[in-house]
């Protein structure tokens, strides 16, 4: 029982500015909507109504995708409304997830050390799946255009990881 | 004579003079220098103090292989203990101090210890220190054990920096085998890493004037000019120091002094191992005087920073490459005396040589130089997974077996020969067969002899001889593993990379037995001392165990929330600006008599879905769910496999194909995990899914007798009567457009609706919660509050209230255990015959007697035996209620003896309480206020 409230820096959310430094631009976005589907890959991908679901290191384009999370399971992006629980004609479950994650666009021309700061990825190595350990954070990561990135994180650890990556950030030489 | 600069020797900048203090008194050196070369350039001899006996040492050699030249430095107001002074670049205004001695190296008064030596030797303190009692010796001993001393103050920005590659080769070693290696891979197309500990690479190739009929320096640019040219990349002052699974190299990067190190993660495809080989040093009496060093160390020390380690030099090394370096140093302007080790030799002079008798000769000079055959560097090869062979004719071990991506070359694969290690380097990097080699070498190490004339030492550091060896073999102590524990040898920061092979080799000699058949040892990274800020990192302060926030927080703030952290989330545990005692009675009394309203957004929201899913968390729960209805609650826990209850909660059907499992806070991520991995475990994982949609819905609760009345205000489309809304029930609503769930649960005794919403809505909730509340009496409440409340009603707290052997019914639930008839996780379990002991414990409530105070938390509840007092049970929970006006208690207790009525001896740090067994609910205990 101990009032730890000075110890922590209020937390901001995802009211936040854009943290810009000459090495990486870091900032929030908001995307209309967030959406987990599990199901087999092809159900997956028609109740999303996108063909492919982005992973390592293709890129996802435009404000509509997919990205792939594992073998069964995507999360699209500004995607259309679904209802939430089992959709049973298509045998896929469906969960709105747009405030359970915190969207974060980073680039700049370190980016992608920045990023190998965290987590252990190449250029090269491919993955189907977005989602990584980074720094111990569970984020997807993925490209979004040419030394663009964009990462979704636990909501509830924006804050927490925001600040690891401007201190990383700043160390970038 | 001691060291001295040698002219037009070296890589050093001689136009760069660096000043520096070493014991207090001021040297130069030059650019490029470590801390050991300007100081022997400065002919300064005695570095250090040896760790038990105080004695005298120097430099035994000129990198990473020397475990003497230890020193705390300074610069720029912050300190560094226990820094490697052969590895140290020096820097201009560095202080340098020697550890453990005092006042100096030169001067200890501690040396004094080094004359009772007869009566300390391996083990003394395990038979001496016995009696009375060790712990009357340990603080003394310990002040003299150790190093350096740790500074208390934080050196700013000493951050170290992490980060991640990958490479199709690695390549370890920067000598011409690494280089030739490194640029024959590169060529063949494949991405190659050469990392190189020094500033400069060469290697050994620095000693020798030509390479491959090329003047060395030449040799040395077109090497690496064409390796960079074909994409290669060189790491220089690199360390590889250790090898993980999965191929995963560390290597540490320096980044000057006073500045955090990096660490690289290299994930490499494959790895040439090029780390060269180091001098075993020849055991003979006084070998640790300082003078004695290794040969392969002086001609490093001259060819990288033009620095002579003595004028009149005897060499006992007889092995096949020792005349090509005693010729480098006699060409630098040494005399040079080569002595064959062909009887007892031992060192003459103290802190100032004077000469090596061996046998009945006498040879008089100012530096002994030896080396008793090339130790190949396999600490990595070791790391991971390599076996090692014993070459008879190098008298060295070399790689045997080992990992398929790894592979050794040129002196770390016993290739001594410069021509044939270059062949062997190209061949190997492109994956070609090992070329057989053209040179032979040999090593002739001479046979230790046990002598009482002097001491002869095997580690230098931590002062192990012959004489200890001995005695460890005496006692029995022959395994090298419980020899290196006996007697310490190869602890600390050598490692065993000078002293393994001289302790193997005399244990061996005094056992008449070969080396490989005494065995080797392990090596475990890491292979240099690296400082733990190394592993830190980024994972400091806030980031050391980053919390989860709440959406809410700022709210919290506002309304002057103490916040704690509560199962890994940041939470409000009362509110208010007085003492915590007086917020958490008061928000008690509001809730009892009016309303609370809390950010309860952390409790799991766990969706199982698809046709499966109710025959899924039928298997999954304890409890029976195949009967519960759409819009029906349940409470229920869900079981190890061992039958231990891992996590309680309540569980509501949504629909025919749809549950939420709301979790405890703290459980979310683990019970997600033990989902879906029963999902994929006998499953159809096309029918179940499992989706933790927790963060999406943050929940306000709002509890108290005045619950509904303030819900009726929020405008959330739900019939609230108690007729049409039950305890135990679910509705789906919606607030300001947006869908709301609202499930009628209590964890505090009174009606209570959890009302969870999308973030969006959070906060407009929570506002109109409070605005309509205040109306009420009401207001925001915090878990410390609901922590006592829930112990007035005697529910549970899992890893409070249980712990790791607590079952289901132990808790009071029995009836699934005896009855459900479906499979569940833990079913087994819960009949065996630990499951069934009639003494189990049951969970209990306690009271005390009027007047009596709280209980403690932990209290052990006691019989009386013949053996004096025997636990019997503890207390898991215990408050003052403000709402029964005296302090209640909550405990698990040996079930023979928790009949209700009874009364119990409690002990608690000496201390005796008594308290009579309750039912552990101690409020409304038919339910009254919660059904209402």
């Amino acid at each position: 029982m101990r009032d730890d409230s000075a110890r922590w820096d209020p937390a901001a959310g995802l009211d936040r500015e854009a943290f810009q430094t000459p090495a990486v631009t870091l900032k929030i976005l908001r995307p209309n909507r967030q959406t987990l589907i599990s199901g087999p890959y092809p159900a997956a991908l028609q109740c999303a109504n996108v063909e492919t679901a982005t992973g390592w290191p293709e890129a996802a384009l435009g404000d509509h995708y997919a990205v792939r999370l594992r073998r069964d399971r995507i999360l699209v992006i500004n995607g259309d409304a679904l209802s939430d629980g089992w959709h049973a004609a298509k045998g896929v479950a469906v969960s709105d997830m747009t405030g359970g994650y915190a969207m974060l666009a980073l680039g700049g021309p370190k980016a992608f050390d920045l990023l190998r700061r965290g987590t252990e990825i190449t250029p090269d190595a491919a993955s189907k799946s977005v989602l990584r350990g980074f720094h111990g954070y569970p984020v997807m990561l993925y490209s979004h255009g040419a030394g663009q990135f964009r990462l979704h994180i636990p909501s509830a650890m924006v804050d927490g990881f925001w600040s690891l990556l401007a201190d990383l950030a700043r160390q970038l030489e | 004579m001691t060291g001295f600069r040698a002219p037009a020797r070296g890589l050093i900048d001689r136009n760069r003079i660096l000043s520096f203090r070493f014991d207090g008194r001021a040297y130069y050196g030059c650019a490029g220098d470590t801390v050991v070369s300007a100081l022997l350039a400065n002919g300064v001899r005695v570095m250090g103090r040896s760790f038990k006996y105080h004695r005298p040492r120097g430099a035994w050699s000129s990198w990473f292989d020397d475990p003497n030249a230890v020193f705390a430095i300074r610069l720029n107001g912050h300190e560094l203990p226990n820094c490697p002074g052969a590895t140290t670049e020096l820097q201009d205004g560095m202080e340098v101090r020697s550890v453990n001695a005092f006042p100096s190296a030169r001067f200890d008064l501690k040396s004094a210890l080094d004359l009772g030596h007869r009566f300390l030797p391996a083990g003394f303190y395990y038979k001496t220190f016995m009696w009375p009692d060790w712990h009357l010796f340990e603080p003394t001993i310990r002040r003299m054990a150790g190093l350096g001393k740790l500074e208390m103050s934080e050196i700013d920005g000493y951050v170290s920096d992490q980060t991640h590659d990958a490479c199709d080769l690695l390549v370890v070693g920067g000598g011409p085998s690494g280089i030739a290696a490194a640029r024959a891979a590169a060529e063949r197309g494949m991405s190659v890493v050469l990392v190189e500990d020094h500033d400069a690479l060469g290697g050994s190739g620095l000693q020798v004037a030509r390479i491959e009929d090329r003047d060395m320096a030449v040799w040395m640019r077109e090497q690496i000019a064409a390796f960079q040219a074909a994409g290669g990349q060189i790491l220089s002052r690199t360390t590889a120091f250790g090898v993980y699974d999965h191929q995963l190299v560390a290597l540490i990067q320096q980044r000057g002094f006073g500045r955090g190190p990096r660490l690289i993660r290299m994930r490499a495809q494959r790895c040439v191992l090029a780390a060269g080989a180091l001098d075993r040093p020849v055991t003979f009496g006084n070998n640790d005087r300082p003078g004695v060093m290794s040969l392969a160390g002086a001609c490093d020390l001259l060819a990288r920073y033009g620095v002579l380690a003595g004028q009149r030099i005897a060499v006992m090394a007889p092995h096949s490459q020792a005349a090509a370096q005693i010729e480098m140093l006699r060409d630098a302007g040494a005399t040079m005396t080569e002595v064959a080790p062909d009887g007892p030799a031992r060192a003459l002079g103290g802190k100032r040589l004077r000469g090596l008798r061996v046998g009945d000769q006498t040879y008089g000079c100012d530096t002994i130089l030896t080396s008793a055959g090339m130790m190949p560097v396999l600490h990595l090869w070791r790391h991971a997974g390599g076996k090692l062979s014993w070459d008879s004719t190098a008298s060295a071990f070399v790689p045997a077996s080992g990992p398929d991506w790894m592979t050794a070359v040129g002196g770390a694969n016993g290739t001594f020969d410069l021509a044939d290690a270059l062949i062997e380097a190209r061949a190997v990097a492109v994956g070609d067969d090992r070329p057989k080699r053209l040179c032979a070498y040999q090593a002739h190490p001479p046979e230790v002899v046990l002598t009482d004339k002097s001491r002869q030492w095997v580690d230098f550091q931590n002062d192990v001889t012959v004489k200890d060896i001995e005695i460890a073999a005496r006692e029995n102590y022959v395994s090298v593993e419980h020899l290196k524990r006996y007697t310490t040898l190869g602890m600390a920061t050598d490692q065993g990379k000078t002293s393994n092979i001289p302790g193997l080799s005399t244990m061996a000699s005094l056992r008449g037995k070969s080396i490989p058949e005494t065995g080797t040892t392990t090596f475990r990274p890491p292979f240099v001392p690296v400082p733990l800020e190394l592993y830190r990192g980024a994972h400091r302060g806030q980031q050391f165990h980053p919390l989860k926030r709440l959406c809410l927080e700022h709210r919290h703030r506002a309304a002057g929330a103490a916040l704690g952290e509560y199962g890994g989330w940041l939470r409000p545990g009362w509110y208010g600006g007085d003492t915590p005692q007086d917020a958490i009675q008061r928000e008690i009394a509001m809730v009892r008599h009016s309303a609370g309203v809390m950010d309860a957004s952390p409790l799991g929201k766990i969706e199982v879905m698809g046709p499966d899913a109710e025959q899924f968390v039928n298997f999954i729960y304890y409890n029976t769910i195949a009967t519960l209805k759409p819009g029906f609650i349940r409470y229920g826990f869900m079981l190890t496999e061992g039958g231990i209850v891992y996590d309680d909660g309540v569980i509501a059907r949504i629909d025919q194909n749809r549950f939420v499992i709301s979790c405890s806070s703290s459980h979310v991520e683990g019970v997600s995990a033990m989902l879906e991995a029963w999902r994929q475990d006998g499953n159809d994982p096309d029918r179940i899914f499992v989706h933790d949609t927790t963060l999406n819905w943050p929940t306000i609760t709002v509890t108290g007798p005045k619950a509904r009345d303030i819900l009726r205000r929020l405008d959330l489309g739900v019939d609230l009567s108690p007729d049409a809304f039950g305890h135990m029930q679910m509705r789906e609503g919606r607030f300001q457009a947006a869908p709301a769930r609202i499930a009628r649960v209590s964890f505090t005794g009174e009606v209570s609706y959890e009302i969870s919403v999308p973030v969006a809505q959070a906060q407009a909730l929570w506002d109109a919660a409070l605005e309509v509340g205040a109306e009420h009496g009401a207001g925001p409440l915090g878990l410390e509050a609901v922590s006592v409340m829930r112990a007035e009603k005697g529910y549970v707290i899992i890893g409070k209230d249980t712990d790791g052997e607590t079952m289901p019914h132990d808790l009071g639930f029995s009836i699934p255990r005896l009855k459900k008839k479906a499979a569940f996780v833990g079913d087994r379990a819960l009949h065996t015959e630990n499951a069934t002991r009639p003494d189990r414990r049951r969970f209990v409530g306690l009271k005390v007697p009027d007047g009596d105070p709280m209980l403690p938390v932990s209290a052990h509840i006691v019989t009386r035996g013949q053996g004096g007092p025997s636990s019997c049970g503890y207390v898991s929970s215990s408050y003052l209620s403000p709402t029964l006006g005296h302090p209640i208690a909550l405990a698990h207790l040996d079930q023979t003896q928790a009949t209700e009525g009874t009364e119990v001896e409690l002990l608690h740090l000496g201390q005796t309480r008594r308290a009579i067994v309750t039912a552990p609910c101690f409020f409304d205990p038919k339910g009254e206020r919660l059904h209402a």
